[in-house]
């Protein structure tokens, strides 16, 4: 289940060679930001927090069993971590009421018109304007490409939670781009 | 006439085209592709370049906590505690003749007269019974000290 990678530098920090975890930051160090980016919503609670994550998992790395993924079991500190910092107690969910809108358009071509910072600066526009919790199951899905089980246990949420909140997330996120992308052609133009 | 029915209103049906739901699927695949590929690509966001060495620094000397293990194990614990009321319960009922006197009001005076009798003429066993109350007690202690630390 753990990549055999982790798994030598796990052993090795267990070992007692510290500077060994330093392969562990470097592979998941964005990873564990970006989830406490989505929560948190400010760089500087969100560095602050990816730092203790990885604090608690040095120090607690003796407790990682090896039954699931390291990056699940990260992902699960940090998860909880920024919810923690951001004391957001309940799960929010989005609302129904939003007005779908089929694209017409064939997948975002507007997009790879623009520059590559553009495009980060929209994408991350677009998933900062979904709850949370949703913003956390989007990057998990698509960009770390965890499955719905690893979801369901980093976030402790029902897999039907997380296969709605994921459609849902999916819809909205294709409108939130569709809307910005017309919007900034049109300024641009 | 139910049935009539029915077969007017099929008739009625327009049919798609032959490849209207590989299309359709085509459609919705391409979307989720391209929604997969602009996140994957711009959807994280990166550290400050000094993350890492920021991190290391605060590890500088540090090592993992190693988890605390008890020296008794609860499978131990609880043979213990089941030797111990065994040897008590020997102690309790257990007449003077050697035989078992269970009535509860013989066990009071069981409990003063072997109490008496264990200060001040008590045999080996019952020492070693002591002995190992008081270890168990010291055991137990510094395990619950043992698991707060």
């Amino acid at each position: 289940m753990v990549d055999i990678d982790d798994k030598i530098y796990i052993q090795q920090v267990l070992g007692g060679e510290t500077s060994s975890f330093t392969h562990l930051v470097n592979k998941y160090k964005d990873m564990v930001f970006t989830v406490c980016f989505r929560i948190t919503r400010q760089r500087e609670d969100a560095e602050d927090v990816a730092q203790v994550v990885f604090l608690k998992a040095f120090k607690n790395l003796h407790a990682f069993k090896g039954t699931s993924k390291f990056s699940t079991w990260l992902y699960t500190i940090a998860y909880r971590s920024a919810i923690s910092k951001s004391q957001i107690k309940k799960i929010k969910t989005v609302d129904d009421d939003f007005h779908i809108e089929i694209a017409t358009d064939e997948s975002f071509p507007q997009l790879e018109e623009l520059k590559d910072q553009e495009q980060q600066l929209y994408v991350q526009k677009a998933i900062e304007s979904l709850p949370e919790i949703d913003g956390v199951i989007i990057t998990l899905f698509y960009i770390d490409e965890s499955s719905i089980q690893e979801i369901v246990e980093i976030t402790g949420l029902s897999e039907a939670n997380v296969k709605i909140k994921l459609h849902r997330s999916r819809k909205q996120l294709k409108i939130n781009l569709e809307r910005m992308l017309h919007h900034e052609l049109k300024s641009i133009i | 006439m139910e049935e009539n029915k029915k077969e007017i209103l099929k008739k009625g049906l327009m049919k798609t085209d032959t490849d209207f739901t590989s299309n359709l699927m085509d459609k919705i695949n391409s979307e989720e592709t391209a929604l997969s590929n602009v996140l994957s690509k711009h959807g994280s966001v990166s550290t400050s370049p000094d993350f890492t060495a920021q991190l290391m620094g605060q590890l500088e000397g540090k090592s993992p906590a190693i988890p605390y293990t008890p020296v008794i194990s609860k499978r131990t614990w609880i043979g213990i505690a089941a030797m111990f009321i065994g040897l008590i319960s020997l102690t309790l009922f257990s007449g003077t003749d050697g035989s078992l006197d269970l009535p509860i009001e013989d066990s009071f005076q069981n409990i003063k007269n072997g109490l008496g009798s264990f200060f001040s003429n008590g045999s080996t066993w019952q020492y070693v019974m002591l002995g190992i109350f008081v270890l168990s007690i010291g055991l137990f202690v510094e395990q619950k000290v043992g698991e707060k630390v």
